[in-house]
C-alpha cells in the first residue's frame, strides 16, 4: 500500500496506541482493497481502449492515471 | 504509564507518516479524476460509458473521503504529540507527587481523548458496511422481540445508525445514544470549567488561554464540548413537538466533524409518501429545530392533500458534514453526503412495510449538490427530486440523475442570489436545475430570497407538497412538461 511505513508508529502502549493499531489496520486493509479495484478498473478499461482503437490515445491516458496510483 | 515515561517523539514521527499519506492519496484522487474527464472524451457514445463513469467516479469519490478522513487522523495525532511535549515539559519541572499524580490523569485523559478521534476516523461508514440494508432488515425480523431489545439494550450505537432496522427501534436506540452523550458532555463541561477556574488565578478566560501554561488546551476542549452540546440539546429540543418525531441518527460530532442528526416526523415505515429533506450549507446539529420545523410546515401541507390523512413521512436528514463558506465550492462534502444518504434511501425501502413508498428527495441550496452526487451513483431510491435554490448538481442535464427529467423539479426566488449575483457558481457546480437547458421542470416560487421556500400558505410550498405526494396535476410550472399523476403509484409498485 502506498505510504504504509510509519503508519502504525512505535508508539508503546495505552488506550491511544491501542486505537492507533485497531484503526491503522483497518486502515492499510481497506486502502488496499481500494487500490485493487482501481487497479481491476484500470485493466477493464485497458481492455476498452483495444477495442475502441479510434479512441485508444485518450484511453491510455485514462490507464496511465489510474494505473499510477494502482502500482 | 508515567508522564515522564511518555514518548512524544514515535507520535510525531507517526502523525507526519499519515499527513504523509493524505498527501498521496490527495494526489492520486487528482490523477483520477483527470482520468475521469478523459474517459468522458475517449469513449463519448459507447453503451458502457455511464457505468464506466460512475465506477471510476466512485473510485474518486472513495480516494477523497480517505483523503479526509486521514487528514483528521494526521491532526489527531499531532494534536496528541504535542500535547505529550508539554505534558512532560511541565513534569519535568520540580514537581510534587501531587502534581505529578495529576499530570499522569491528564495523559490518560489525553489517550483517552486521542483514541476515540482516531477510532472515530476510520474508513468511512459506507465502505465499511458489510450487509445491504436489504440483508439487515431481513436479519433485524428475525431476531424475534427478545434478541432485539438485548441489542438495543447492550448495542443502542450500533442499532440506531443501522439502515434496514426499523425506525421505531432506531429512534429507542437513538434517544438512549443522546441522553447518554448529553450526560457525558455535561460532566466533561463542568470539569472543565472547574479545572479552567482552579488553573487562570482569577485572569479572564482569554487573557488566561495566552499566559498561562495549560489553558489554551483546556479553553479550546472547553469550546468544543459547549458546542456539541449546544448541538445535542438543540436536537433533544425539536424531538418534543408535533407530530411525533423518530431520531433515525445522532453523533454529536466526534473526530472533527459537525455531527448528524436524522430526524422522520410521520412513520417512515408505513407512509405512503415520504420526503427526505437535504439542507444545504452552514447546517449543523444547532439548526435541527429551525430545519425541522420547515419539515414540519413541507410534511402538513403534503399530509393535508392526502385522502386519509396520516399517509406522509417527512425526514430531515443532515447525514454529512454540509460545508461552511468557501467550502461551498467544493465538490467533496456533497460526494462524501451522496455515499450516505444512498444507503439512508435504500434503508427506508427495506425497512418498509411490503408496499413501497414513494419517495421525493427535496435538496435545498448546496443540500441540492449531495442529492445529486447521490443520484449519479445510479441506482437511487428514489421517485422525485427537487431541488431549491441550488447552484447546480454537478451535472447539465437533469436525464443523467436516472429519474424521467419530468420527475426531475427546481424552483427558485427571483431575488435568490444562489440564482442571481452568484449564479456564476454554475461554473462550478453545473447548470442550475432551474435553467431550460437542465430540462427539469420548473416549478412557481412565489416567496422571496434564499431561505423562504416553506413559508406555509405559500405556493412555493404548495408545489412542493403536491410533488411529494404524486399530485403533478396541481404543480404550477414556469416551464417543462407534467408527468401523470398515477406515475408515482406507479413507480413505487414497481419496487423502482
Amino acid at each position: 500500500m502506498p505510504g504504509a511505513a510509519g503508519l502504525l508508529g512505535e508508539v508503546g502502549d495505552g488506550p491511544a496506541a491501542e486505537a492507533l493499531h485497531h484503526a491503522g489496520a483497518e486502515w492499510i486493509g481497506y486502502l488496499t482493497q481500494l487500490r485493487d479495484a482501481v487497479a481491476a478498473t484500470a485493466a477493464d478499461l485497458h481492455g476498452v481502449a483495444g477495442v475502441y482503437a479510434g479512441a485508444e490515445l485518450d484511453a491510455r491516458d485514462l490507464v496511465r492515471r489510474s494505473s499510477r496510483w494502482a502500482s | 504509564m508515567g508522564v515522564l515515561d511518555v514518548a512524544p517523539g514515535a507520535w510525531h514521527r507517526t502523525a507526519a507518516a499519515w499527513a504523509a499519506l493524505a498527501g498521496e492519496l490527495e494526489r492520486a484522487g487528482s490523477g483520477l479524476a483527470g482520468g475521469t474527464q478523459a474517459l468522458a472524451t475517449a469513449w463519448p457514445a459507447g453503451l458502457g460509458t455511464a457505468p464506466a463513469q460512475r465506477r471510476v467516479g466512485d473510485h474518486v469519490t472513495a480516494v477523497r473521503d480517505a483523503v479526509t478522513l486521514v487528514r483528521r487522523v494526521a491532526a489527531a495525532l499531532s494534536s496528541h504529540a504535542y500535547a505529550l511535549d508539554t505534558l512532560r515539559q511541565l513534569a519535568q519541572q520540580d514537581r510534587s507527587a501531587d502534581e505529578l499524580s495529576s499530570l499522569g490523569a491528564r495523559v490518560r485523559e489525553l489517550e483517552e481523548r486521542t483514541g476515540a478521534a482516531l477510532l472515530a476516523n476510520r474508513p468511512s461508514r459506507g465502505a465499511r458496511r458489510a450487509r445491504s440494508p436489504e440483508e439487515v432488515a431481513a436479519w433485524w425480523r428475525s431476531l424475534g422481540w427478545e434478541g432485539r431489545e438485548r441489542l438495543l439494550r447492550e448495542q443502542p450505537r450500533v442499532v440506531g445508525r443501522l439502515d434496514g432496522v426499523s425506525a421505531d427501534d432506531r429512534d429507542r436506540a437513538n434517544r438512549t445514544v443522546l441522553a447518554a452523550d448529553i450526560a457525558a458532555l455535561t460532566a466533561r463541561e463542568a470539569e472543565l470549567a472547574a479545572r479552567l477556574d482552579r488553573t487562570r488565578f482569577g485572569l479572564p478566560p482569554l487573557l488566561a488561554a495566552l499566559v498561562v501554561s495549560g489553558a489554551l488546551p483546556l479553553e479550546l476542549e472547553l469550546q468544543d464540548v459547549r458546542s456539541r452540546l449546544a448541538g445535542l440539546l438543540a436536537v433533544r429540543s425539536a424531538l418534543t413537538g408535533q407530530p411525533r418525531a423518530l431520531l433515525l441518527d445522532i453523533d454529536p460530532g466526534s473526530g472533527g466533524g459537525d455531527g448528524r442528526a436524522v430526524v422522520a416526523l410521520g412513520d417512515p415505515d408505513h407512509a405512503q409518501h415520504t420526503a427526505v429533506f437535504v439542507p444545504g450549507l452552514n447546517s449543523d446539529l444547532r439548526d435541527t429545530p429551525g430545519n425541522l420545523s420547515l419539515v414540519s410546515r413541507l410534511w402538513r401541507e403534503a399530509d393535508g392533500m392526502t385522502f386519509a390523512g396520516g399517509d406522509v413521512c417527512a425526514v430531515l436528514w443532515l447525514g454529512y458534514d454540509a460545508p461552511e463558506t468557501l467550502e461551498a465550492l467544493s465538490y467533496g462534502p456533497a460526494r462524501a453526503g451522496g455515499g450516505e444518504l444512498a444507503p439512508f434511501l435504500d434503508g427506508l425501502g427495506a425497512a418498509h412495510d411490503p408496499t413501497a413508498s414513494h419517495v421525493t428527495l427535496v435538496g435545498h441550496s448546496y443540500g441540492s449538490t449531495v442529492v445529486a452526487e447521490a443520484a449519479l451513483r445510479g441506482g437511487l431510491a428514489a421517485d422525485d427530486i427537487v431541488a431549491v435554490g441550488s447552484p447546480g448538481m454537478h451535472t447539465d442535464h437533469a436525464a443523467a440523475l436516472g429519474l424521467d427529467p419530468r420527475h426531475v423539479w427546481g424552483g427558485i426566488a427571483a431575488d435568490d442570489p444562489v440564482g442571481g449575483s452568484l449564479g456564476e457558481l454554475s461554473f462550478v457546480h453545473g447548470e442550475e436545475p432551474t435553467d431550460p437547458a437542465f430540462g427539469a421542470n420548473r416549478f412557481v416560487v412565489d416567496t422571496r430570497g434564499h431561505n423562504d421556500y416553506w413559508h406555509a400558505g405559500s405556493q412555493s410550498l404548495r408545489n412542493q407538497a403536491a410533488i411529494v405526494v404524486g399530485r403533478y396535476d396541481l404543480v404550477g410550472l414556469v416551464h417543462g412538461g407534467l408527468p401523470s399523476t398515477g406515475d408515482s403509484q406507479a413507480a413505487s409498485s414497481l419496487g423502482r
